[in-house]
């Protein structure tokens, strides 16, 4: 269930890196894309799958 | 250094040419001659080609083609070219500055450039000032995450009913197993029953059954025959009642009418006699007829010969004594038609009244003669069916006493304790097999739902990283917000000091984006709400706001033009903002300016100050 933001607070530095990483990574990826799609993203768009692959990394290393 | 400008068929130009030099160049013509169509020209060379077809009223109304050229010596040339179909509008060449939407929000100060619009109307900036950061990519993320966990949250709803479901099914299973232990206990607690007793048990019961239907389908069948026997005795009376019916009809007749016949013979009698009658009449009136015709011929040829007397007799004629001859016998054969047409309608109804009678009387011996027959027949008919059936009752009468004793003699043979055993057993076995099922199905249904529980996990884990990471963008949101701010509102204090206007104290804009305007009342410095300043000082700030926005966006953009919105500006505060731009060393500076039409070649002339 929802974790509580002081949960967020008690990350780890490397959570945090990974987050800022992540971050950049979409940000770099909406500005090469020129337009910004809907926001209701369909499961095959290359940012929902990026964000998929981002969930179970982060999975994976917490 | 020079810059020329090339329009065609925009707003109400339809082809001109203008040649600015670097500095400040006055674009002056009386009003409704081009000077605004003229400045949208200039915004439609770094107009997104996505916002251009909704800008149909900046070109010719009738035509279908259009175009802006700008040719800077120095810097490069940019076409574009508009076709127009209908409400479409294609667009060839690309956009004069790759900065294009900035370029003309903070280098155009026209009536309808938004930055002017929000800040003078009090509007709040955050929308617009941030538009050009990373702000929007930070929001765009934000929102497709909240989509993401919105749709994540139903599928761990569901989970949770999988989860409720799966343990009630556990729940029946346990129950169902507890029934199936209990059954089968049961059951092994009975003794054992031999096959043969079974097999002869089921045999007996079997024949029982087979006689039971057997002996209830020959009471059905002796009440059935009984039952016709019953609707045939019915059936004899109605068609004897029938037969007497007509009998006596022909009997009442004959008593009605006892000389029915001698009045038939009466009747032919009188047709022969008026017969003759109607002969003797014709006859006459045949002879009627040639005395006509010899009257009419004596008259004829006495005309033609001019006799005076009879060629015959020698008696003196007269035509008159021969007409009154030929009109006696003219009524005379009148006469005679009248009598011959009594005759024959006598004739006829005395034909008619024999007939009648003839007709009467075949109906009543013949037809009730028929009917009479035909019911006695149909009497013997139902007399042989009746016996037939009484026949057929007494032989199915003892066939039921010899199979209702046979029945009797195998239910005495039937062992009760047996059969109650043998079918408690038989219940026993189906309650176990339909318990079997049960469980079967119930744990098909548990191994379905724990299948999918197990995605459970990964969209939990999926959930968990998206609530985390829109905390994460929503602060990083905030900080490039209010490092837009920052750089902003620093880009607003060096423009303010650089223009040495004296009538502010500060301007700047909040963290909620809000446009606050210091000044010095009385001794004390205070808040101005935006609304509450003139017009000239409203424009003033939008002014400082789009030149601080030049500042920290498109510094290097080579034009900056103003129409229109320094109309209510004193002179001097007017050049303060022109030196403003020349110290900033802005190549190009465009200013549109109303001229009389006394003073004016009626088209845009171009002054350089």
């Amino acid at each position: 269930m929802p974790k509580r933001k002081e949960e967020v607070e008690r990350l780890s530095e490397k959570k945090k890196k990974l987050l800022s990483h992540v971050e950049e990574q979409l940000v770099l990826h909406l500005k090469e894309l020129g337009s910004l799609p809907a926001t209701s993203l369909k499961t095959s768009d290359p940012l929902f799958k990026k964000l998929q692959s981002y969930a179970l990394k982060w999975r994976d290393e917490t | 250094m020079t810059l020329t400008i090339t329009l065609q068929n925009i707003g109400g130009i339809d082809e001109l040419t203008l040649n600015f030099r670097q500095g400040k160049n006055l674009i002056t013509a009386p009003n409704a001659i081009g000077k605004s169509s003229f400045v949208r020209g200039i915004e439609l060379l770094n107009m997104p080609d996505s916002k251009i077809s909704k800008r149909r009223y900046y070109f010719n109304l009738f035509t279908k083609s259009s175009s802006v050229k700008l040719d800077m010596e120095g810097y490069g040339k940019t076409e574009r070219h508009f076709n127009i179909d209908g409400k479409k509008i294609t667009v060839v060449g690309g956009t004069f500055h790759p900065e294009n939407q900035k370029v003309n929000l903070f280098s155009l100060a026209t009536p309808d450039n938004k930055l002017i619009t929000s800040i003078t109307t009090g509007r709040n900036l955050e929308e617009l000032l941030t538009q050009y950061s990373d702000v929007k990519y930070y929001s765009y993320l934000i929102s497709v995450i909240k989509n993401r966990l919105s749709s994540l949250k139903k599928d761990l709803r569901i989970y949770l009913v999988y989860e409720s479901d799966v343990e009630n099914l556990r729940k029946e299973r346990s129950n169902l197993e507890r029934e199936l232990s209990n059954t089968e206990k049961e059951r092994r607690s009975l003794p054992k029953i031999n096959l043969e007793e079974i097999q002869s048990l089921k045999d007996s019961e079997a024949r029982f059954q087979e006689l039971t239907k057997e002996v209830a389908n020959l009471k059905n069948k002796i009440e059935a025959a009984q039952d016709i026997i019953k609707l045939d005795k019915a059936r004899i009376r109605d068609q004897q009642k029938l037969s007497d019916r007509m009998e006596e009809e022909i009997k009442n007749f004959m008593n009605d009418h006892p000389r029915v016949e001698q009045e038939i013979s009466h009747l032919i009698t009188r047709t022969k006699e008026t017969r003759k009658f109607l002969q003797e009449v014709k006859q006459e009136k045949r002879e009627t007829e040639k005395a006509i015709k010899e009257v009419r011929n004596w008259i004829s040829l006495s005309r033609s010969m001019d006799l005076s007397k009879c060629i015959i007799c020698g008696r003196p004629y007269s035509e008159k004594n021969a007409k009154n001859r030929e009109d006696k016998l003219l009524v005379e054969d009148s006469h005679q038609s009248k009598r011959m047409r009594e005759y024959e309608f006598q004739i006829d109804d005395l034909e008619r009244r024999k007939e009648d009678l003839e007709l009467q009387v075949h109906r009543i011996k013949n037809d009730n003669q028929l009917r009479i027959n035909k019911a006695q027949k149909e009497i013997r008919r139902l007399n042989r069916e009746m016996q037939e059936k009484e026949e057929e009752i007494d032989s199915s009468e003892k066939t039921l006493e010899i199979k209702s004793s046979e029945l009797k003699i195998l239910e005495k043979s039937i062992d009760d304790d047996l059969k109650t055993k043998i079918e408690l057993i038989t219940d026993l076995d189906a309650k176990i097999q339909r318990i079997s099922g049960k469980i079967e199905h119930v744990e098909k249904q548990i191994g379905e739902k724990s299948d999918r529980m197990d995605q459970a996990d990964l969209v939990q884990a999926e959930h968990e990283f998206y609530e985390i990471f829109q905390e994460h963008l929503e602060s990083r949101e905030k900080i490039v917000k209010m490092l837009v701010l920052e750089n902003f509102n620093a880009q607003i204090k060096f423009v303010y000091s650089r223009l040495k206007f004296q009538d502010f104290e500060e301007i700047k804009i909040d963290n909620e984006f809000r446009l606050i305007v210091k000044r010095k009342r009385r001794g004390a410095t205070i808040d101005q709400p935006i609304e509450s300043l003139s017009d000239s000082e409203r424009i003033t700030i939008a002014l400082i706001c789009m030149l601080a926005g030049r500042e920290e966006y498109v510094k290097d953009y080579p034009i900056f033009c103003l129409d229109k919105v320094t109309l209510d500006y004193d002179p001097s505060r007017f050049s303060m903002i022109l030196d403003y731009l020349v110290q900033r060393e802005v190549p190009y500076i465009l200013v549109t300016a109303a001229k009389s039409i006394e003073d004016s070649s009626g088209q845009l002339e171009v002054e350089y100050l």
